[in-house]
Parts: C-alpha cells; sequence; structure tokens
C-alpha cells in the first residue's frame, strides 16, 4: 500500500532559512504530530506538501503520487487546513463551499452541512464577516468535505474555542475510523497532538531531532529523582540534570537505561514519574542536538 | 479554467458591469451627441478598462486568490489561463461594443478603423499583462534568469527610449508606432503577436513561481 505521503531529501532554501534535507513519511491510518518551535520550518513542510511552495530539490510523493503541480491528480486526495485560510470574502461560506465543491467529485453537501452544525458556524453569513474562529471552521469544512485521504493540518484550531476545538478532534477520531485515511497535524497546542497522534516528528532549525512512537515516548521519558553524595557523575540517556546538595532530580530520555546505571551505583530510594507530552517536547527541543545524536 | 474565469465573473459582476457600463453610457452619448468618431468611446473604455482591472487585480491580490485557486485540483496551466481570461474577456466585450457602435453610427469601416481597434486592445492587454508579469516575478525565488530576461527588455526598452530622444526621433518613432503602424495591418499584427508574446510570458512566469503562498 502507497505511504499516505514520502519526502525524500527534500530542501527548500530562503535567505536566512533552510529546510531539510528532510526525510519522512507517513502510513495510511495513522497521525502524526508535528512539533516545533516557531520558525522550525513545520510550515514550510506542510506548504510544500499542500504545493504551495516548490521545494529546490529532493522527491515528494503523495499515495505514491509525485507531487506535481502540472498534473493535480494528487490533489483530489488531500485537504488543507492551513495557517492562513483564504475566501471569496464578499461571498458567503455556504457559496464559498458550493465553488469548492464543483472540483471535488466526491464532495457531501451533507456532510459539509451536518458539520457546520456540529461547528456551529453560521453558513449565511460573508466570509469577511466571520471571526478568527468561525474562519477556522470554514476551513475545517473546506477541507474535511471532498473525504481527503490525507489531510494536512497547520495549527488547524487556532482561534477556535475549546468546546469547537474538542468537537473538531472528535470529527478527525470519526474520520480516522475507516483506517484508510491519514493525518499530518501541527500545532502548538501538544495536549491535543497527545490525545490523536501515534507518532510525533520534532522539527529543529530545519532538521527532523527525533521521530517516536507517542506511546515510547511517554513510557520512556522519565523524571527520576534520588539521593546520591557524588555530584559530578555522567547518566546515560539524561537530558536535564539538577541536583541540591545530595537530592538529584533528572529527566531521562531512556528510562531503563538511567535506572540501570542507577542500580549499579547502588542508589537507593529513587523515585520517577511520567511526564507529560508537553513536557517531554520542551526537553526535546531545548536540547535537540543531545537527543539527536542520542537516538541516532 | 472555465470554472474559475465563471467564479470570478459571478464574484466582480458589479464590478464588470460599472466598468462596462461607463463604455456603453460614453458611447451611447457620443453617438445622440455626436461627440466624435469612436475615438471618443475607444479613449474612455481604456480609462474604464484599466480601473476595473486594477479595481479587481488589486482586490484578487488582497484576498490571496492565486493561493486559494493553487489548492483546487487544477494544474497551474489552467490557473493561468484562468485568472487571465477574465481581463481577456473584458476586453472582447469592449470590442463587440466598438463595433455596435460603428454599426449604429453608420461611421465608414475602413481597415484602418480595424486596425486601430485590434492594435488598441492588442497593447491593452499586453499592458496588463506587463503587470501581471512583474507581480508574479515577487515570487519567483532566485531564479535570475528568468529576472534578467524581463528586467534586461526592460533596461533595453529605456535605453531605447533615451537614446531615441536623444537623437531627436522619439516623436518621429512614437508618431510612426501609434498612428502610421498602429492604423495598418502588420501593426495590428505586430501588436497582436506583441500581446500573445506576453500572455505566454506571463504563464510560464506564473507557472515557475516559487511559491503560491499569496
Amino acid at each position: 500500500m502507497s505511504k499516505a505521503f514520502e519526502f525524500k531529501n527534500l530542501i527548500k532554501t530562503y535567505p536566512d532559512f533552510k529546510l531539510g534535507p528532510l526525510n519522512l513519511d507517513l502510513a495510511p491510518g495513522m497521525v502524526l504530530g508535528f512539533v516545533g518551535p516557531n520558525g522550525s520550518g513545520k510550515s514550510t513542510t506542510m506548504h510544500c506538501l499542500a504545493g504551495l511552495v516548490r521545494p529546490d530539490s529532493g522527491k515528494s510523493e503523495i499515495l505514491g503520487r509525485e507531487i506535481d503541480l502540472n498534473d493535480p491528480a494528487w490533489k483530489f486526495d488531500i485537504g488543507y487546513v492551513g495557517d492562513l485560510h483564504v475566501f471569496y470574502e464578499a461571498w458567503s461560506g455556504e457559496k464559498n463551499l458550493q465553488f469548492l465543491a464543483q472540483f471535488y467529485p466526491r464532495w457531501s453537501h451533507e456532510f459539509a452541512a451536518k458539520l457546520a452544525k456540529r461547528l456551529d458556524l453560521p453558513l449565511k453569513k460573508k466570509a469577511k464577516e466571520l471571526s478568527t474562529g468561525n474562519r477556522a471552521k470554514l476551513a475545517i469544512i473546506a477541507a474535511l468535505a471532498h473525504a481527503p485521504k490525507l489531510l494536512i493540518l497547520d495549527e488547524p484550531t487556532a482561534g477556535l474555542d475549546p468546546v469547537a476545538r474538542a468537537e473538531f478532534q472528535d470529527v478527525l477520531f470519526e474520520m480516522m475510523a475507516d483506517g484508510e485515511r491519514a493525518i499530518f497535524y501541527s500545532t502548538h497546542i501538544l495536549p491535543e497532538i497527545s490525545r490523536l497522534a501515534d507518532e510525533l516528528a520534532f522539527l529543529q532549525n530545519g532538521q527532523i531531532v527525533l521521530r517516536t512512537g507517542k506511546d515510547d515516548l511517554t513510557e520512556k521519558w522519565r523524571k527520576i529523582t534520588f539521593r546520591l553524595s557524588r555530584n559530578n557523575l555522567k547518566f546515560e540517556s539524561v537530558v536535564s540534570h539538577q541536583h541540591e546538595g545530595n537530592d538529584h532530580q533528572v529527566i531521562s530520555s531512556d528510562f531503563e537505561a538511567t535506572m540501570r546505571q542507577l542500580h549499579e551505583l547502588g542508589v537507593e530510594n529513587v523515585q520517577h514519574s511520567r511526564l507529560s507530552v508537553d513536557e517531554i517536547a520542551v526537553q526535546i527541543l531545548k536540547g535537540a542536538n543531545h537527543v539527536a545524536t542520542h537516538e541516532s | 479554467m472555465w470554472r474559475l474565469m465563471k467564479a470570478e465573473l459571478s464574484y466582480y459582476k458589479f464590478a464588470l458591469l460599472l466598468g462596462f457600463g461607463v463604455c456603453v453610457l460614453v458611447a451611447v452619448a457620443s453617438w445622440i451627441w455626436n461627440w466624435g468618431d469612436l475615438n471618443t468611446p475607444i479613449a474612455n473604455s481604456a480609462f474604464s478598462y484599466f480601473i476595473t482591472i486594477a479595481i479587481i487585480g488589486s482586490d484578487a491580490d488582497k484576498e490571496k486568490r492565486d493561493r486559494l485557486y493553487s489548492l483546487l485540483p487544477l494544474s497551474l496551466r489552467e490557473i493561468a489561463h484562468g485568472r487571465m481570461l477574465l481581463a481577456v474577456l473584458f476586453q472582447i466585450s469592449i470590442f463587440l461594443l466598438w463595433l455596435i457602435f460603428l454599426a449604429v453610427t453608420r461611421e465608414s469601416v475602413t481597415l484602418r478603423t480595424i486596425c486601430n481597434m485590434l492594435s488598441f486592445s492588442a497593447l491593452t492587454l499586453a499592458m496588463i499583462m506587463f503587470f501581471v508579469i512583474h507581480h508574479d516575478l515577487g515570487y519567483f525565488g532566485n531564479n535570475k534568469r528568468y529576472y534578467g530576461i524581463y528586467y534586461g527588455f526592460l533596461g533595453l526598452a529605456i535605453v531605447s527610449i533615451g537614446f531615441l530622444y536623444y537623437i531627436q526621433k522619439l516623436q518621429t518613432v512614437l508618431k510612426y508606432l501609434f498612428t502610421t503602424l498602429y492604423g495598418l495591418p502588420a501593426g495590428a499584427i505586430l501588436f497582436s503577436v506583441f500581446a500573445l508574446g506576453m500572455y505566454i510570458l506571463s504563464l510560464r512566469i506564473f507557472m515557475r513561481r516559487k511559491s503560491y503562498l499569496a
């Protein structure tokens, strides 16, 4: 079965920024969370995937078809919610959706109407009269109504209220039920990703510093506290180490490896706790170079 | 491509009707009060055409229409044609208005009149293409070849005008271009080929843009 998307050595260079070489793929039925600080290249990656930006080099495929801007067959299978929502501003939401519908054979007016109701979007209002949140809702409906096989979501819930955000997440869960669709999801709201994502890719300065299963991540990363009189020790897989006197607190990216070392040192009274995806993300992106070395 | 044009026609129908309405009004007034020959509606049409297209172009730019279109399952070629056809169609409708004006006023239709109309339409469209090309080059990344060709031609044109002015031939050349050649079949063909060349260049430049974010 073809991958939902695949980048091979993708490079995009701007005068003050370089994305890649990026090697990234996603299998159908999976949700890949894309995490990174501002300016790390998340949106550029998504723009390349949606055909809005032309990469300098590398190979990009969607569902086994090369991303060719002159042969748009691949675009029938993608839904994109970007960092900016563009419409015919003087047209109502409904008219904008009607305009889009004529380009997609699989477009469902019924689904669009139901989703608008679920998200509480006033479709009769002109696009220019919609609030930021409602514009996001319209963009979401526009991206989902033609039943795309790959959803490219770049901060899709920015501007949405918590109720609409939860509703949107439920819709995505329902869409994923058939196991054929895939979602490439970038957001700063990490709890959102923790609910949806099967895997996470961390991007820093245009490079993937870590890609891992979400469960692996939460399983392996732990906060460990212990007492030890020695202070100049180097611990394996530890990304952060603080101590006050003999009280130590470390954050480990490989809980078992760190625990083994602590046992070898004869450390007792070891306590550990899981970290949230949010906390792990901060640690990874703070110490990206260390993690990258460790993972490779 | 036709779907885009249909949408644009529907979206900008008020601006287009207003722009065209002004052309019709002036043509009718010229006929009723005998303001002059075909040149009066032609001169007015140019004014009305540029204002209408400038308003539409600026609005489409503000609403990031290229980005909206680029997300649709259409090839870049279709999009490139689709965004230009409105300007072409508007000019064609104005051309038809001139023909109606000639028929109604029973002004004698000479080959020179037809060539004038064709040359004028071609130059008007070429001017619009020039602005479109200039706009699209802003999204061209660092493709020096196309910048070179574009600014090379622009530079050559400016140097040529300067040189002609210096040797005091500018007026003669302009007079030849816009009075003599303009009304000849050779001129109409030349200006039409020039407009077609600008159209093809604008398509190629759009299709080679590095970004369609705006």
